[in-house]
């Protein structure tokens, strides 16, 4: 096996004695795309900030290709970072905006460029070259943006929430996009997002992160088999029992008489009923759990009604850091 | 609904055209005053008063004077503001930034006069302290030949302003564009030069404007500390104007028409430099 392209070695951040996230390990392939999901203020943008330099880690070692980058400051780093805002230059045009980082890269004026019109083109806006950012979309903008980081060929590509500030539809079409064009380039990528569908689909691996890696692995794997309670409810389907077990909500049975079954079986109140992709959904709250949940039945419920939820006990799963223990 | 839209803006305008009323008659009498020479329309005084080498001479000095005091203010002005401006944000800051505002100039000019003059309080502490042997070799810096205690009266004024003018710049502004240039490969210098720069030259440069045609045409503060000879351009055209009989007081008003239009044609000029970017920028907010 090849030695990874981008290496975390145990890497901590600090403000003043409060703790971001501790001792984190981590390593990309060539190529790779990882999604890094997690609720806000759970550190994710410090660990890219980190990753780019902007903020120093507080201890820890960044590895690219093997040479040590932990010291190196931002502008010497081959990473480049795609920000929430597309943050082009109002008063430069979009090829000057997508040549503007090869300046730094000793690259002649006459190379610049053509190598900006190549990018324009590959990211699909051709023609509008002698445009003002302006003039562009709000999904065109982030377009060129990511075109102007793609420019200087980084070793690394950190996206921080970029389709954060479009449209649902949008969003849509712009991940399946940046998707296909960084594979197509064989790009390494961290991708930081809240929004676990994203995550699931931009990532070929994806970490949940909550001060630190819950859970790191393929998207199917983290989906159906989370290894912490807080997995099972932020990025998987799954209800959870206790601090040992859970069960997938598309399991629960839900039933208006009492099923006579002791084990896995709780009382429920009706909250409110949705629907989804042409099924109704009922959320409701879980007095004995604490908990609320939302279940799949063709049952007619009205808001307040008291209901049985049932879960086979093949189905109640251990969550998966406790069974390697065991 | 076209023309309501247009009388609703005539409408707006016309406490400005009834404040402008005053100003603008006494520029037009000015104007008037200075074109008619024994009582028909001529450029005779305009002539007489190019070929006066006093007043080409005061206008080149009030114009260097001008300009250092605009730049030096501009420069520590800008200095403090992206160094403080989270600090001045807050309202201690804030009023201690507009209350020097609050004193008229020639407040200041006494001011500076009681600190800087050979008999003032520096030149008291400096030689009770040793550090001079006599009062008198304190350097002369008011009402001095070279207009620093003028000089000195305009930055402590006017720094406060620039401050004023840029700190809504540096409060609003996106502050990611510098982290942007860093990730991209660039210095300090670029990220001066393309994160912040464009910003801020505009107002930078709209307050040069305006200190710009304050100066050069202010009369209290040569009055208090300039020295008799070079006279800034004000204090020679109020010379002119209250000369024993009023032979020169057309003299005075083609000298106050001449620095009008000079202001004018610098402002329009700067204007028109920047005009395309600051429209640019104002785009790109969102």
């Amino acid at each position: 096996m090849t030695t990874p392209c981008i290496q975390l070695h145990q890497v901590s951040k600090f403000f003043q004695s409060d703790p971001v996230f501790q001792n984190l390990d981590l390593s990309l392939e060539k190529g790779e795309i990882m999604s890094i999901v997690g609720p806000s203020g759970s550190g994710k943008t410090t660990l890219l900030r980190c990753l780019a330099g902007l903020e120093p880690f507080t201890e820890g070692r960044l590895l690219i290709n093997e040479k040590d980058l932990t010291g190196t400051e931002t502008n010497k780093r081959p990473i480049s970072l795609v920000f929430q805002q597309p943050l082009l230059f109002p008063h430069m045009t979009i090829l000057e905006n997508v040549a503007y980082g090869l300046a730094f890269q000793n690259i002649k004026k006459k190379e610049r460029h053509p190598k900006a019109r190549e990018l324009i083109q590959q990211v699909g806006l051709k023609g509008y070259e002698r445009s003002y950012p302006h003039e562009m979309s709000g999904g065109q903008q982030q377009r060129i943006s990511l075109a102007r980081s793609l420019a200087i060929q980084p070793k690394l590509l950190l996206l921080d929430e970029p389709f954060s500030s479009l449209d649902v539809q949008l969003r849509i079409e712009m991940r399946t996009w940046v998707r296909d064009l960084l594979k197509e380039k064989q790009i390494t990528a961290l991708f930081i997002t809240h929004d676990r569908e994203e995550a699931m689909y931009m990532g070929d691996r994806v970490g949940i992160f909550h001060g630190g890696f819950q859970q790191i692995g393929e998207p199917d794997e983290v989906y159906q088999f989370p290894s912490t309670p807080f997995v099972a409810e932020f990025f998987g389907d799954h209800m959870v029992i206790d601090e040992h077990h859970y069960v997938p909500v598309q399991s629960l049975i839900v039933t208006t008489q009492d099923p006579n079954t002791s084990q896995y079986c709780w009382e429920g109140i009706v909250k409110n009923s949705i629907f989804y992709h042409g099924n109704r959904f009922y959320q409701m709250s879980l007095p004995s759990l604490e908990r609320n949940v939302t279940v799949a039945s063709a049952l007619e419920l009205k808001t307040g009604d008291n209901v049985y939820v049932t879960a086979y006990p093949e189905r109640v799963n251990s969550f998966t850091n406790l069974k390697s223990k065991e | 609904m076209k023309s309501s839209g247009t009388t609703k803006i005539w409408l707006l305008l016309l406490p400005v055209f009834l404040f402008l009323l005053l100003p603008a008659y006494g520029l037009f009498s000015a104007l008037w005053s200075s074109l008619i020479h024994q009582g028909s329309l001529s450029l005779q005084t305009y002539q007489e008063l190019f070929q006066k080498e006093t007043f080409w001479s005061s206008l080149f000095y009030s114009l260097r004077i001008t300009f250092i005091a605009t730049g030096v203010s501009l420069v520590i002005g800008l200095l403090l503001t992206r160094t403080f401006y989270p600090v001045i944000n807050r309202l201690p800051g804030k009023l201690s930034v507009w209350l020097p505002m609050l004193f008229p100039h020639f407040v200041w000019g006494y001011i500076v006069l009681l600190l800087f003059e050979q008999s003032g309080l520096f030149s008291y502490m400096f030689h009770h302290l040793g550090i001079i042997e006599s009062r008198e070799s304190f350097p002369i810096l008011t009402n001095d030949q070279n207009g620093i205690g003028m000089i000195l009266t305009y930055i402590g004024k006017e720094v406060p302003f620039v401050v004023l003018m840029l700190l809504p710049v540096y409060v609003q502004k996106n502050h990611q564009y510098k982290d942007l240039v860093r990730t991209l490969g660039g210095g300090r210098w670029a990220a001066f030069k393309d994160a912040e720069w464009p910003w801020v030259s505009p107002i930078l440069l709209e307050s040069g404007v305006i200190l710009f045609a304050f100066i050069l045409s202010a009369y209290e503060v040569p009055y208090l500390l300039g020295a008799t000879f070079p006279e800034m351009i004000s204090i020679l055209t109020y010379d002119w104007f209250y000369a024993g009989d009023w032979s020169e007081r057309p003299l005075a008003f083609a000298a106050m028409i001449s620095t009008s239009i000079l202001i004018g044609i610098v402002s329009w000029g700067l204007y028109a430099i920047t005009n395309r970017k600051r429209w640019l920028l104002t785009k790109g907010k969102r």
